[in-house]
């Protein structure tokens, strides 16, 4: 079996980087690793030589209106919240003592505790001993807070950068059930998590991922649902990223499984928190990355591409119904250009002898054969696509209606296509965007273009052929341990029934899939069907 | 030599692939309209009786009402179909005389109705033209049929009720829309099965002729005698076999020609064939028929169970008298469509009379013949 990244010999190739230092040997590696000492002037010189960029901030200050030590209070310019500066930090050292006792007595090593603790109404500050802890702290966002003549320092959060407010998931929408949307923001969308989880075991594990970006990241998960291999195995590949640079969930998506190459992703990757939260019921395992409004889910098996969050804001039957019409969507993606090559080029003896004569007379007069019909319209329509995505949604919109109505009538009017052709294409175009989920549509087009390619050569025999190929290579997936192609292989009726031709009833929904694993499969307290 | 699984894996790919390539490939390769569907088939004798005089009926996609036609001005008023005739000493060869013609790939794979002459028919055995499904890429579903005169009269006819007559054809044969049980539809494997799985089996098809309006349409059903057109039957005989035969109809009625008129709408039956001797050793033709319908119309009121009985009664007596007069016919002709002599055989394959296909048709011409006729209404319609 083919995992995502997950065979041994892949494990073999990943390097162990818990030792790795990219600045060692370096003038900035001896800095980082230099203690922060007493001296307040050489403490600014050396941060000043590492951070000389012009956004960096430096305010020095006296504590206790000249009589405490000379203070400095280091940020970058954009990242810190200026009014919660001067409030919450400098005006208190300039001017208090709280309960009359100064902070600066006893040992100078515990001042920077003690102004933390007795003098400053932050929460979350960190004691720091050495400049990495200082730089780190401070690229991320926070404060720096030195004190001359005490050794170490404090970091202080006060953020204060532009943030794009929590909004409707644009790529997933529904018309039923939350509308809400992950943010940039890590810790907001940890709270938009806990906010649809109230279970006392989910379990919050952050991460740095990135030897150079120190990108935030979490790993979510239900302790008591999660199956603890899984939990161990992103763990292990997430310590294990050797890159210097993190930005996004897919990036990560990708590091995660070294060495897979395939069309078909092996995370599911969703911008809604309610779909994250079902997703840990059932046993998965969430990675958030920060600065991505993205959250990644593994295991992810084949069926989920039918999977919409309206499937659980609707009727049951509506459900059943709206399933269905993925599925026919989905031939329609994967089927429907190659058997139009296949039957018009080798087997026109399949069709109903009325639509073979259709066919006929549509085609007669192109100068383009099928094959070279279907690359051109279907190119256009690829092309439309990704013009949509870039274009600002007013003109966007304008250039699906021109390029798929327009040029494609023009076409078939200049005897340059068939008009069977714009049908063909208006049907494949229209079922590739019911995927709910929009990356899973491409990999079936993709899958599509394979089709055609083989119905070129070798008719509807190639077509066969080549999903047969596709079948033998689904069945070689696993992600993180769970077959891809189940519930279908290895078969679970039960699961085939509940979870992909129709959505379950909630009353019946006494165990969790069984497909994922879940380290406990009872999802109700009695294993009994509620009686009406 | 060892293999390994690898080298395995790899064996079976190459397979795979040696089998697509022999499965099907680019040499196969024609558009659509690159090809001349021929629909309807027609097959007389050569001139002089040499060979074969083929005529095909190819559809021209382009001028069927509705279809898209280059240039905007469409295909309207134009024939959507082409007739071609060529000869060759074979059927394959004049079937190249055609495509020599129409400069297009003739593609059978659409062949719906293939219409043998009658000439043809009783000269040819039919078993010699086996060879056109196997090895001429027809589909084994094509119907055969008969021409009453030339199958090129019948091929070349046009039809009102279809745009193209070949279409007309195969859409009754096909019960598209209703099929009447006068149409006897004989698919080419049941005929050349038939006429080859035992030779005390004959075949029949449906017969084809030029109407009074010039037109194509159905006439009666042609039979066999081994492998020779033994003759023809009538339009009430064919439905009869198609009854026993077991193909439905749609619409079929059973009414009386004596009086009282009755009018029976055949909803369902049940029929049941077989042949024995009786004890002094002549062989027996059983037939069986039960019919089950909606009584539409009658001379007088029918009320009373004994009403009832008596109705039943008139219509069960004509139906026996069809159905005699129907192996009768058959008898005469020395035609065994129904295959009484396969299951005499099988009760005693070591009977005299199944020795061998002359000593059947002895035995099957003096035959004694028993009908056993019932008729029930289970629903009164509208009473005249």
């Amino acid at each position: 079996m083919t995992s995502g990244g997950g065979s041994d010999k892949q494990k073999q190739q990943i390097p162990n980087t818990s030792n790795y230092e990219p600045w060692a040997g370096t003038q900035i590696g001896q800095w980082l690793n230099q203690t922060v000492g007493p001296n307040l002037e050489e403490n600014t010189r050396i941060l000043k030589a590492l951070l000389s960029a012009g956004d960096t901030r430096i305010v020095r200050f006296t504590c206790l209106g000249g009589q405490g030590p000379e203070a400095a209070l280091v940020f970058f310019e954009g990242l810190a919240d200026k009014v919660a500066l001067e409030d919450r930090i400098i005006r208190p050292l300039q001017l208090g003592m709280r309960n009359g006792s100064s902070p600066f007595q006893g040992p100078r090593r515990d001042w920077p505790r003690r102004v933390a603790e007795d003098l400053l109404p932050i929460s979350g500050h960190q004691i720091l001993s050495n400049f990495d802890q200082a730089v780190g702290g401070l690229t991320a966002g926070q404060s720096l807070l030195l004190l001359d003549g005490a050794p170490g320092g404090v970091l202080l959060p006060t953020p204060g950068w532009k943030e794009r407010a929590v909004e409707a998931a644009p790529t997933e929408t529904t018309i039923r059930g939350p509308k809400v949307g992950f943010a940039e923001n890590l810790q907001t969308n940890i709270a938009l998590v806990r906010r649809h989880v109230q279970d006392p075991t989910l379990r919050v594990e952050p991460f740095e991922v990135g030897i150079r970006s120190k990108t935030k990241t979490a790993v979510v998960y239900i302790e008591a649902l999660a199956r603890p291999a899984l939990v161990e195995e992103i763990r292990r590949r997430i310590s294990r990223i050797d890159m210097d640079y993190v930005t996004d969930v897919r990036e990560l998506s990708e590091l995660m499984q070294p060495g897979y190459r395939g069309v078909f992703p092996m995370h599911s990757v969703t911008e809604r928190p309610d779909r994250v939260s079902h997703m840990l019921y059932d046993g998965k395992v969430a990675v958030l990355v920060d600065g991505t409004p993205d959250a990644l889910l593994a295991p992810f098996v084949l069926v989920e591409n039918l999977i919409s969050m309206d499937d659980y804001y609707i009727p049951r039957a509506l459900a059943t119904f709206d399933r269905i019409l993925r599925l026919i969507a989905w031939v329609a993606v994967v089927f429907t250009p190659a058997l139009y090559v296949a039957v018009s080029a080798y087997n026109p003896d399949v069709l109903k002898v009325e639509l073979a004569i259709v066919l006929a007379g549509a085609r007669v007069g192109v100068p383009l054969n099928a094959v070279l019909e279907v690359v051109l319209m279907g190119a256009m329509m690829e092309l439309l696509q990704e013009a949509t995505i870039r274009l600002p949604s007013k003109i966007g919109s304008a250039a699906t209606v021109v390029g798929g109505l327009i040029i494609g009538q023009a076409a078939a009017q200049a005897r340059l296509i068939s008009n069977i052709m714009v049908v063909i294409v208006a049907i494949t175009a229209i079922a590739s965007f019911v995927f709910p989920v929009y990356e899973h549509g491409i990999s079936w087009r993709i899958v599509g273009w394979l089709n055609v390619a083989m119905a070129a050569m070798f008719g509807i025999f190639g077509v066969f052929a080549s999903m047969l190929l596709i079948l033998f290579y689904l069945n070689s997936l696993e992600s993180y341990g769970v077959p891809y192609l189940i519930p279908f292989s290895p078969l679970i009726p039960q699961e085939l029934l509940a979870n992909v031709l129709g959505r379950q009833a909630f009353w019946k929904r006494k165990r969790r899939p069984r497909s994922l694993l879940p380290r406990d499969e009872r999802a109700a307290v009695t294993g009994e069907e509620a009686q009406p | 030599m060892r293999v390994g699984p690898r080298g395995r894996r790899w064996l079976a790919s190459g397979l795979a692939a040696l089998l697509l390539f022999g499965s099907g490939g680019c040499w196969d390769y024609h558009q659509l309209n690159e090809r001349a569907f021929v629909l309807m088939m027609g097959i007389d004798p050569g001139p002089d009786g040499q060979g074969y005089h083929i005529t095909t009926q190819k559809i021209i996609g382009e001028y069927l009402p509705g279809a898209q036609a280059g240039g905007g001005g469409g295909g309207a008023g134009k024939t959507p179909y082409m007739i071609k005739e060529a000869d060759g000493r074979s059927i394959p060869a004049a079937l190249e005389g055609i495509r020599e013609k129409v400069h297009r790939d003739l593609d059978l794979s659409h062949l719906k109705v293939i219409v043998l002459g009658e000439d043809l028919a009783r000269q040819k055995d039919l078993r010699t033209l086996d060879a056109i499904p196997r090895d001429m890429k027809i589909a084994e579903t094509v119907f055969l049929s008969v021409a009453h005169g030339r199958a090129r009269d019948v091929a070349m006819a046009p039809n009102r009720a279809e745009d193209v007559p070949a279409l007309y054809v195969f859409h009754a044969y096909a019960g598209k829309y209703t099929r009447s049980l006068a149409v006897l539809a004989v698919p080419i494997w049941y005929a050349f099965d038939r006429t080859q799985t035992s030779p005390l089996i004959d075949t029949a098809a449906g017969g084809l002729a030029v109407d009074s309006q010039g037109e194509a349409n159905f006439a009666g059903a042609a039979v066999w005698r081994g492998g020779e057109m033994a003759g023809w039957l009538s339009e009430g005989e064919t439905a009869m076999l198609n009854f026993f035969l077991g193909f439905k109809g749609v619409d079929d009625f059973l009414q009386t020609e004596d009086e009282p008129c009755l009018s029976l709408r055949l909803t369902r039956g049940q029929v049941k064939r077989w042949a024995d001797w009786d004890p002094d050793g002549t062989v027996v033709l059983h037939l069986r028929i039960q019919t089950a319908g909606m009584l539409v119309a009658s001379d007088g009121p029918i009320v009373t169970p004994a009403d009832e009985i008596r109705a039943e009664n008139a219509l069960a007596e004509e139906q026996k008298k069809k159905v005699e007069a129907l192996i009768h016919h058959l008898q005469e002709l020395a035609s065994d469509p129904l295959g009484f002599g396969e299951r005499l055989r099988r009760v005693d394959s070591t009977a005299p009379e199944v020795q061998s296909r002359q000593a059947w048709e002895e035995a099957y011409k003096r035959a004694r013949v028993e009908v056993d006729s019932g008729v029930t209404f289970y629903e009164r319609g509208l009473v005249r």
